[in-house]
């Protein structure tokens, strides 16, 4: 699974730094009372990027996108979205929150059209709900849909309005795996529709699989921002080789290896030199060994954990 | 509710900019939401019918068989003023009437001529025989005149009844109404109580609402706030227009109960008392955090009402503390103007302070509402 992740970054696009800017934030600050939720952040998004914000709970990621949406305002700084303030965007917004969001008593397909009007627009019930695999859910009450269904119906909701800009706050928490997956799917593939992307998450593997920006938001401030290559090779960390293989046949010297250990019947490798590594695997053990391989390559997590001191998985329990 | 003009494949299309397309379609869906909200009609239609319900059937009185001999275009007035359950009327002339009660085939008899224009006198007949029977025939036949007087009441001067002294010009008084009629007496106040409820019942709707993050998402899209008021507005007049044609017109087929002479001032007063007890909803919302809390203080405001602002009996008649409490509640105010115009006669000058009163309680209310109110879940 680690392994398709390079597959997917490389299908996506690098954003062309000429294409203008859907969001537009500088030196965003914002107290709840004495309490401070965004310390001078700035955020840069592309028309037509993928941007993920990565961060623990209260690290200001919600806070932050409330601004964008024009849900909140703000104690100082610059904020445009759309090259407007984000009140009048709003009309060219999709918006997922985290709450519910629902009233219990309407259908889906009641649901998708009472806010489809509110933004002005004439929602196409059937077709938003086929978009979230719910197309047989048309007249049922939010109240009888499961967790998971309710988040995709609001993810449905986002498109109502044929928005520019779809700004997703943890649009996957809560999912099962399958449904994760799908939308992911139905993320990229608003994004192949031109619309830019805003996200949270605090799921490391989700922006690596989505995001072409992925910017590490920590204590209200940004701690690092890039590509998830760039991330990744900008911390200079080694990918992970397993391979099952005797103890005898030591492996610590094989060239391009930093680090090693034996543990259970299989050697783990640390190395920046993947390819090189496995070359000279095959030579030693033959082609056979290779069977049994598993490469982890460096990843977001690392990065995190580099940058914000702590582990991201742990922080958003 | 499925789009048509929207191709298959794609999935929105524009229709405007104007507020109007977000008002329509919020108000439908709050209506669309009381109606199938389970709660709502149960306390707010169904409670308040039974009360009528219930009420009007505990002191209503048996029916008894009544001659009435009255020029025709009057009979059908009669018909009108004499509820059916409590009257059983027989239309005769004024002789055969007469004969009626000598042989006891009639209870009374209520001779009625309007012939010198425009007072209209009825004649109260009694078999003198009927010693034991004849003070409860005198309280009926008393109760009948008040009922025409009722029913007559946009007609100018009131009947004479010849055993019945004449109500002041003005109206009615509430307790000679609470005494010869209660459900005339009754309907009116219940149905203010039925609006307040549903007014605190939409603010019980509007947290739960909030507590969810429905109104945050609302606040998200474009449709500015007026339009979510506007929205609230709207659909609680709805409810309040199922709960005038359910509670008056089952209590029309049961007892005879009316909208009175003045439509267009009752629904003046209805207007206005469903703004104000809808700005207490709102008010309601804003200041509490829970739902339970929300539940807990509509309670505490609509409880007391219910029975001190005299919606069960008449206030004259109440004790003089019970009577200083009931100027201080809204409900007092706005359950006097809907009996004043249902069943007292009163013109809409005549409630002209209560609708003043009302009003000013609700734009105060209603101030200090928007001041508090929020679109933010608690803790954001």
């Amino acid at each position: 699974m680690r392994r398709s992740n390079a597959i997917a970054l490389a299908t996506t696009p690098p954003a062309d730094p000429d294409r203008p800017l859907a969001i537009d934030v500088r030196d965003l600050r914002k107290s709840y009372g004495p309490v401070p939720a965004v310390r001078g952040l700035d955020l840069t998004v592309r028309r037509g990027q993928i941007v993920a914000l990565l961060g623990p709970n209260g690290a200001g990621k919600t806070t932050t996108m409330e601004i964008i949406e024009g849900l909140k305002p703000f104690d100082s700084g610059k904020v445009e979205v759309l090259g407007t303030s984000p009140s009048q965007a709003r009309r060219r917004i999709g918006v997922q929150l985290q709450e519910g969001a629902l009233y219990d008593d309407l259908t889906c397909a009641e649901t998708l059209d009472l806010f489809g009007r509110l933004y002005g627009y004439q929602a196409n019930p059937a077709a938003l709900l086929a978009l979230v695999d719910m197309e047989e859910m048309l007249d049922r009450r939010a109240s009888a849909l499961s967790g998971g269904q309710k988040r995709r119906l609001q993810i449905a909701l986002t498109l109502c309005n044929d928005p520019e800009l779809v700004i997703l706050d943890e649009p996957t928490t809560g999912l099962d795996p399958l449904s994760r997956r799908q939308t992911w799917e139905m993320i990229r593939h608003l994004h192949q529709q031109g619309r830019t992307v805003l996200l949270t998450t605090h799921y490391i593997e989700e922006a690596e699989q989505l995001a072409e920006h992925v910017v590490i938001i920590d204590r209200g401030l940004v701690v690092a921002e890039g590509s998830p290559q760039q991330l990744v090779a900008g911390l200079g960390a080694a990918a992970r080789i397993s391979v099952a293989a005797a103890e005898s046949c030591d492996l610590t010297t094989l060239p391009g290896v930093l680090r090693s250990r034996w543990e259970a019947g299989r050697w783990e490798l640390q190395t920046k030199e993947v390819g090189a590594v496995l070359a000279e695997l095959g030579a030693r053990l033959g082609e056979e060994a290779l069977r049994d391989v598993t490469v982890q390559p460096p990843n977001l997590e690392d990065v995190f954990l580099q940058s914000a001191g702590r582990h991201l998985s742990e922080s958003a329990e | 509710m499925r789009s048509s003009q929207v191709p298959p494949g794609e999935l929105s299309r524009p229709l405007g900019t104007g507020p109007w397309i977000p008002l329509v379609a919020l108000t439908l869906a709050n209506v669309k939401v009381l109606y199938r909200n389970r709660q709502v009609l149960v306390f707010n239609v169904l409670v308040p019918l039974l009360l009528i319900v219930i009420f009007g059937g505990l002191f209503q009185r048996s029916a008894v068989t009544v001659d009435v001999s009255a020029p025709a275009p009057d009979y059908p007035v009669l018909r009108q003023a004499l509820p059916r359950s409590s009257f059983h009327l027989v239309r005769t002339t004024a002789t055969t009437a007469r004969a009626d009660v000598l042989n006891n085939r009639a209870a009374f008899a209520l001779v009625v001529t309007s012939a010198v224009d425009p007072g209209v006198t009825v004649r109260i007949l009694e078999n003198s025989s009927n010693v034991t029977e004849n003070g409860s025939f005198t309280a009926e036949a008393e109760a009948a005149v008040a009922g025409l007087n009722q029913a007559l009441l946009d007609r100018s001067p009131a009947v004479a009844g010849v055993v019945q002294s004449v109500h002041a010009p003005g109206g009615l008084n509430s307790d000679a109404l609470a005494n010869n009629n209660y459900i005339a007496f009754l309907a009116p106040g219940v149905l203010a109580y039925a609006v307040l409820a549903g007014g605190l019942s939409a603010g019980l709707r509007l947290v739960g609402d909030r507590e969810q993050g429905t109104l945050r998402r609302i606040r998200a899209t474009p449709a500015p706030a007026w339009v979510f008021l506007a929205a609230s507005v709207l659909s609680q007049l709805v409810l309040v227009a199922i709960q005038i044609a359910v509670l008056l017109g089952i209590g029309h087929v049961l007892y005879g109960i009316g909208l009175g002479p003045r439509p267009l001032p009752l629904l003046l007063v209805l207007l206005v008392g469903s703004l104000c007890f809808l700005a207490a909803g709102f008010l309601v919302a804003a200041l509490s955090r829970r739902e339970q809390a929300a539940v807990v203080m509509s309670n505490l405001i609509s409880l007391p009402q219910l029975f001190v602002a005299g919606v069960f009996y008449p206030l004259s008649g109440a004790p003089a503390w019970l009577q200083k409490l009931s100027i201080v509640m809204p409900l007092t105010y706005f359950s006097d103007a809907l009996r004043g115009l249902m069943a007292e006669g009163q013109t809409l000058g005549e409630v002209t302070n209560d609708i003043l009163i009302l009003l000013g309680v609700g734009v105060a209310v209603l101030v200090v509402a928007a001041r508090t109110f929020r679109f933010e879940p608690s803790g954001h």
